[in-house]
């Protein structure tokens, strides 16, 4: 347990945030996607984390696994779409702008609590050097 | 409700070997040299990192700044226990 540990594990906070915020701005840049290289309509991406125990009762998190939402996607009347069926629908990606906007301010507010943790550490640490300073 | 003073638990300090006529393993600058190490690493590595972002290397702007933040505490931490040696050191050299 070092003077920084509490830094270290904020950090991992942070990068596991992040890694949320860019599968959220994946998600939404491709809400209108209707090609993959799989084939079909883009599918929603979720983030998994995983506790990180490196050290008795201490832990920070990992991203574990990046998985496909098995929910179906709108279908769009469009006859006119290349990508559109024989009955004329185009299938959509199952990304609800909704939700990824929800999930964005989910992830903010988390960064920064994140973030606000660091600032507290760090105070912590000045205010344990000030001990020095009579 | 009546409170025991017996109830109210004590904060204890295991004082282990300290104070005990025991010879330290390390002497106190080699403790001090590698201090300084582990500050000019830590602030080697807050440059590298600085430098990387800046450069378009690495987009890890927090972990850039923890970097930055943990090698300013550490030097500051290293002042702090040099002002201390050299008023130590100061109050022998004023013996007479």
């Amino acid at each position: 347990m070092d003077l920084f540990t509490a830094m270290d594990i904020s950090a991992s906070g942070m990068r596991a945030q992040r890694t949320r915020m860019n599968i959220i701005s994946s998600n939404i840049a491709n809400a209108h996607t209707t090609r993959t290289d799989k084939g079909g309509p883009y599918q929603r991406r979720d983030v998994i984390f995983k506790e990180n125990t490196f050290e008795d009762q201490l832990s920070s998190v990992d991203v574990q696994d990046i998985v496909l939402d098995p929910t179906p996607g709108k279908r769009h009347y469009d006859p006119g779409h290349p990508d559109a069926d024989a009955e004329g629908y185009v299938n959509m990606p199952n990304v609800n702008m909704v939700e990824e906007m929800v999930n964005m301010i989910g992830a903010t507010q988390a960064f920064e609590a994140n973030t606000t943790a660091v600032k507290a550490e760090r105070d912590m640490a000045l205010k344990a050097l000030a001990i020095g300073r009579i | 409700m009546k409170i025991e003073l017996s109830d109210i638990p004590r904060l204890t300090i295991d004082q282990g070997d300290f104070g005990k006529d025991k010879k330290p393993s390390t002497s106190f600058f080699d403790t001090l040299k590698s201090a300084i190490e582990t500050t000019n690493t830590q602030a080697k590595e807050a440059d590298q990192a600085a430098i990387a972002l800046a450069k378009g290397e690495n987009g890890n702007i927090h972990e850039t700044m923890i970097a930055m933040q943990k090698a300013g505490i550490r030097i500051q931490l290293l002042v702090a226990v040099t002002n201390k040696v050299i008023e130590g050191y100061n109050q022998l050299t004023q013996l007479r």
